[in-house]
C-alpha cells in the first residue's frame, strides 16, 4: 500500500481523488490493514490474545477479493444501470485461469504423479492435455488469460446484448442465463476443467508453497492493493467526461443517444472493464481459499453481490467495498452461530434496505451530512 | 395544393434542371448553379435566403393522412411560429424534418445541399438541426454545467473522453450558453433540482452546444409559469438571427408575443400563412382553429 493518499492535502493528487473524502478513508483502512495484519499474523506469537489466526488471515483476503467483485458490480450497475446478474461468472472464470495455473504447478506431485496432466485428467481418462491449457503453466500467460477470458467473454455477451438495446430486466434475466449456461458447462467432465470437483489440493504459486504464512500474507497484501488500485481506477473513470456519459446513459439513455454518443460503445467499454476487474478478484480469490468448482457460477452468487451493493449503496464504488465486507462478515458469523437463518436475514436486508434505504447505507451516510449541512 | 402567400418560391437546387439526367451534365449544372447563384446573392446561402425546404410531404399512418400535400420554406435567420389544432401534423412535420419519419412522397432539403429524405436522425442532428422536445429531458444527477459539457461539440469516443480536459474556450463556451439562457448562477446546481421552466431553458442550451443552425422546438412553454414563459419569449428572440427557429406552439399569447411569421396547419397542410394579424383575420383559420377556442 505504498500509493494510499492518507494526505488528502497534498496537492500531487489530482482533483478527482482528493474530492473523494470517503474513498481517502476507505484507501486508508486497506492500508491499515495491509500493515497490521501481516504484523498480527508473522510478528505477534501465536499464543497471544492479538494474533490473527491463518483461518481469519484468509477470510480478509476473502473479503477483499468480494470486496473487488462488488467494486466491479457497482462500476456497471450503480453508473452504467446495468444490473448484471452474472458477475460471478467472471469472478469465476479469471479464478478457473488462475487455477489451471496452479494446477499445472503441482507437476508430478499429484496423487497419479504424471508430470503433465493434472489428477483429474489422468483419473478421467485423458491421454493428452487439451489444448486450451497449453501456455497455463507459465504464469505471465495465465495472468493475461485471468484478464483476456472474462473480458472477452464479456466483450461477445455486451456486443451482442448492449448491439440489439437489450435493456432493464430483460438484460438482468439473460445474465442469469450466461451463468447458468457456464455453470452446466463447468460440471461436464468432459469439459476438461475437473467437473463437479473442479481444481483443488494446490502446492505453490511461483515456487513458493500456498501453505506458508508468508505467502498467505503476500496474497492478502496484493489482494489489498488490487482492491485499492481498483477502487482508484474506477474512481478515475467515473471522474472522467467519459464517467459522466455513462451515468447520463443510466438517467437517461435516449437523450445521450440523441446528441450524438455510441451508447452501446460505452456500455461495453464499461462492462469489459468491470468482467476484467472481476476475473482478477476471482483470481486473487482461488489460490488464498484453495479450491475453485462451478458452485462459483452458481446464480445466486451473482445475486448475492448485487445484494452486498444494494445494502452497502450503489453509485459510490465505497459503498460498494464497505457492503461487500459487512455482509460477508455478518455471514460468516451467522453461518456458524445460526446456520438455517442467514437465508432469510440476507433476505430481510435486502427487503429493508430497498424499502428504507434506497441508497444503502452510504446514502444513510449522505442524508445525515446533507442535514448536517442545511441545519 | 397552392399555398396562400407563398408566390414567390425560393429556387431549389434539385429542379432547376429537371431534364438534364446523365451525371456530368449534372456535375456541370450543378457548378453553373452554384457560380449562378453566389453571383447574385453576392453572399453564401447560409446567410441569406431559406434554410428549409418541405415539398409536397405525404404521411399517413394506416390510411389517416397525417401530413398531406404540406409545403413550407423557412428562411435563414427566421422566428417561424407553427400553430394548429390537434393532429394537424406538427409533430409529425418535426419527425420528417429530424429523420425520425419518412415521407411517402414528396422532398425535404436543409439549406441547399443535405437532402434530409437521405440521412438518419444522428447524421441530420450532426448536420445542424436541433431538436427540443415538448417533455424536458436533461440528466438529472449532472450539474448545468456538466449537461452542457456533455452536449459540447466534440469527439463521443470513450477513449478520448476518459482523458479530456475542458480548454479554456470550452469553458467560456459553456458559461456564455449559461448565461444565454439564464442559468448561470445555477452551473453548479443538479438538474434535477432546476425548475421546469429552467430544465426547458437548459435543454435548449444543450441544443445550442451543438451549433445547430435550425433550432425545432416543441411546445416551449406548456407549464411554465408567465414570468418563465416571458423569459422564453426573450431567449427565442435572441436565438433568431444567429439561429432559425422553428416554434410548434399551442399558446397563442406566446406566439403573438414572439412571432413574426406564422404558419397554420390543418389537417396535414398549410392552411395559412403571414403575420399573426394576418392569420388571425383568415377566415378560414377563424373557422378551423381560432374558432374553436
Amino acid at each position: 500500500m505504498s500509493n494510499t493518499p492518507s494526505l488528502p492535502r497534498t496537492s500531487v493528487l489530482p482533483d478527482w481523488l482528493r474530492a473523494d473524502k470517503n474513498g481517502a478513508v476507505l484507501l486508508a483502512v486497506l492500508a491499515v490493514t495491509a500493515i497490521l495484519v501481516p504484523i498480527l499474523h508473522l510478528a505477534v506469537p501465536a499464543d497471544s490474545p492479538l494474533h490473527l489466526s491463518s483461518y481469519v488471515v484468509t477470510l480478509i483476503g476473502k473479503y477483499l477479493c468480494y470486496a473487488m467483485l462488488a467494486l466491479s458490480v457497482d462500476l456497471v450497475w450503480g453508473f452504467c444501470g446495468i444490473l448484471s446478474l452474472g458477475h460471478a461468472a467472471f469472478f469465476a472464470l479469471g479464478g478457473y485461469a488462475m487455477g489451471m495455473y496452479l494446477m499445472r504447478q503441482i507437476g508430478p506431485r499429484g496423487v497419479y504423479g504424471d508430470p503433465i496432466l493434472p489428477d483429474f485428467m489422468v483419473f478421467l481418462n485423458y491421454k493428452e492435455l487439451p489444448w486450451f491449457w497449453h501456455g497455463m503453466d507459465m504464469f505471465w500467460f495465465a495472468m493475461l488469460m485471468v484478464a483476456v477470458v472474462p473480458g472477452l467473454l464479456a466483450l461477445v455477451f455486451g456486443w451482442l446484448a448492449f448491439r440489439s438495446r437489450v435493456t432493464g430486466v430483460y438484460l438482468s434475466i439473460i445474465t442469469q442465463a450466461m451463468t447458468y449456461a457456464l455453470l452446466l458447462a463447468f460440471f461436464r467432465n468432459d469439459m476438461g476443467f475437473g467437473g463437479n470437483n473442479g481444481f483443488t489440493d494446490f502446492k505453490d504459486i511461483l515456487g513458493f508453497n500456498l501453505k506458508s504464512p508468508n505467502v498467505r500474507i503476500v496474497l492478502l497484501v496484493l489482494s489489498a492493493l488490487m482492491l485499492a488500485i481498483g477502487y482508484v481506477l474506477c474512481r478515475w473513470i467515473v471522474s472522467s467526461r467519459t464517467g459522466r456519459v455513462v451515468t447520463a446513459i443510466r438517467d437517461a439513455e435516449s437523450r445521450v443517444r440523441f446528441i450524438g454518443y455510441r451508447v452501446e460503445n460505452y456500455k461495453l467499454w464499461v462492462f469489459v472493464f468491470s468482467a476484467v476487474l472481476a476475473g482478477i478478484a476471482g483470481a486473487l480469490y482461488v489460490p488464498q481459499i484453495g479450491i475453485i468448482n462451478p458452485s462459483e457460477f452458481a446464480p445466486i452468487n451473482s445475486i448475492e453481490v448485487v445484494i452486498w451493493v444494494a445494502i452497502g449503496g450503489r453509485g459510490t464504488l465505497y459503498g460498494a467495498i464497505v457492503g461487500a465486507v459487512l455482509v460477508n462478515y455478518a455471514k460468516t458469523w451467522f453461518t456458524t452461530a445460526l446456520p438455517s437463518a442467514w437465508l432469510y436475514l440476507l433476505g430481510a436486508l435486502f427487503v429493508i434496505t430497498t424499502l428504507l434505504l434506497p441508497n444503502g447505507l452510504a446514502g444513510m451516510l449522505g442524508t445525515r451530512k446533507a442535514r448536517e449541512r442545511t441545519a | 395544393m397552392q399555398v396562400p402567400g407563398s408566390a414567390n418560391l425560393p429556387p431549389r437546387p434539385d429542379n432547376m434542371f429537371p431534364e438534364i439526367t446523365p451525371a456530368k451534365q449534372a456535375m456541370q449544372a450543378l457548378k453553373k448553379l452554384a457560380a449562378g447563384r453566389s453571383r447574385s446573392t453576392g453572399q453564401s446561402p447560409h446567410e441569406t435566403g431559406y434554410i428549409l425546404y418541405l415539398e409536397d410531404l405525404n404521411v399517413s399512418f394506416d390510411g389517416f393522412k397525417a401530413i398531406n400535400g404540406l409545403t413550407l420554406y423557412v428562411e435563414t435567420g427566421e422566428l417561424r411560429c407553427i400553430i394548429g389544432p390537434n393532429g394537424a401534423g406538427k409533430t409529425t412535420m418535426m419527425d420528417i424534418i429530424t429523420g425520425k419519419t419518412r415521407p411517402d412522397s414528396g422532398s425535404a432539403w436543409f439549406g441547399q445541399s443535405l437532402d434530409l429524405l437521405a440521412h438518419t436522425e444522428p447524421e441530420i442532428a450532426q448536420a445542424g438541426i436541433g431538436r427540443k422536445f415538448q417533455k424536458p429531458t436533461v440528466f438529472e444527477k449532472h450539474t448545468a454545467f456538466q449537461n452542457l459539457e456533455l452536449a459540447l461539440a466534440g469527439n463521443r469516443g470513450v477513449w478520448a473522453n476518459l482523458f479530456a480536459q475542458l480548454a479554456e474556450e470550452q469553458r467560456d463556451r459553456i458559461g456564455g450558453v449559461l448565461a444565454q439562457i439564464g442559468l448561470a448562477d445555477a452551473a453548479e446546481t443538479p438538474a434535477g433540482r432546476l425548475s421546469h421552466g429552467q430544465k426547458q431553458w437548459l435543454e435548449i442550451g444543450m441544443l445550442l452546444m451543438q451549433n445547430p443552425r435550425l433550432l425545432l422546438v416543441d411546445e416551449p412553454v406548456a407549464g411554465m409559469t408567465p414570468q418563465e414563459v416571458e423569459k422564453t419569449a426573450e431567449l427565442l428572440v435572441a436565438l433568431s438571427g444567429e439561429h432559425s427557429v422553428v416554434v410548434v406552439e399551442h399558446d397563442m399569447e406566446f406566439v403573438r408575443k414572439i412571432a413574426k411569421r406564422v404558419t397554420v396547419l390543418h389537417q396535414g397542410s398549410v392552411l395559412a400563412e403571414g403575420s399573426m394579424d394576418e392569420v388571425q383575420a383568415n377566415p378560414k383559420v377563424v373557422e378551423v382553429y381560432l374558432g374553436e377556442q
